[in-house]
């Protein structure tokens, strides 16, 4: 069983505002689930493009009638990987979850992609739901599940990275970058 | 963000990761992107908190998982199905 979701957003903000928000979005109201973010790797390529993957645990957001089946669940860790390339001012992020994949499995692709014209930042998302869940009508129900916890998540997730774009954006006109 | 830095998944690591993040943040904003940097200059700071990082997902088994996945190559698979849903 596979879904997507389609969303897109346009931000404005220049580049270095949306992409230092981003890899600066926790903690934020919004995200009090998230309890911590790392960084595993980081590199820059021949292209002169900068590599990150990162590693983010969360509180158990499984929703109660997946616990039969997996037990109590109480963290979830997720994977993010993002690319930046500072010529063209495009970040391309991946995040997936690393644990419960048999039950479902989020893979989360987005591009933010500066336009010098507009003075804006297009963000374009696309989210892929798997399981191999079956039986007991479970696929229907991770559906639906899928389907509310999307446009809440996307929604959440929106909310925090602006507020944090707000904030690195007073930080950056007034230049106290050293604690962003 | 507020005012309160991200925590580290290992409580004793992340003081060495706000150190580096602020680091990464600085170099981030006034070279990577103005492009007058290809190096990462918070080399430093940066093997410490790696240092103690790996220290803790090697003692809580969650490395090898860690190490399979970021194997995958999503953004060229992410490119092909972009262009073929854009047609």
């Amino acid at each position: 069983m596979v879904l997507w979701y389609k969303n897109q957003h346009i931000f404005n903000h220049d580049f270095t505002t949306v992409s230092l928000a981003y890899l600066n979005r926790y903690p934020n109201p919004y995200s009090t689930h998230v309890l911590s973010i790392d960084t595993l790797n980081r590199h820059i390529d021949k292209d002169g493009k900068l590599h990150q993957t990162k590693l983010i645990t969360k509180t158990g957001r499984l929703p109660q009638w997946v616990k039969p089946f997996l037990g109590k669940i109480s963290h979830s860790n997720i994977l993010e990987m993002t690319e930046i390339d500072p010529v063209s001012q495009t970040m391309n992020t991946y995040t997936r979850n690393l644990d419960h994949t048999r039950i479902i499995r989020i893979e989360e692709y987005t591009t933010f992609q500066y336009d010098k014209e507009c003075q804006t930042t297009t963000c374009k998302s696309k989210v892929k739901f798997s399981s191999g869940f079956r039986g007991f009508g479970v696929k229907n129900r991770i559906e639906k599940w899928s389907h509310s916890k999307f446009d809440e998540n996307i929604s959440k997730s929106r909310q925090g990275l602006k507020f944090v774009m707000e904030n690195i954006k007073y930080r950056l006109n007034n230049r106290t970058l050293s604690n962003i | 963000m507020g005012n309160a830095m991200s925590q580290s998944v290992a409580p004793e690591c992340t003081e060495l990761k706000n150190k580096y993040d602020s680091c990464f943040n600085s170099w981030y904003t006034d070279k990577f992107l103005q492009g007058k940097s290809l190096q990462n200059e918070c080399e430093g700071l940066w093997d410490d908190y790696r240092e103690c990082l790996e220290a803790y997902l090697i003692k809580k088994g969650i490395k090898p998982m860690v190490d399979e996945t970021a194997k995958d190559a999503p953004f060229e698979e992410k490119g092909e199905l972009q262009s073929k849903e854009k047609k």
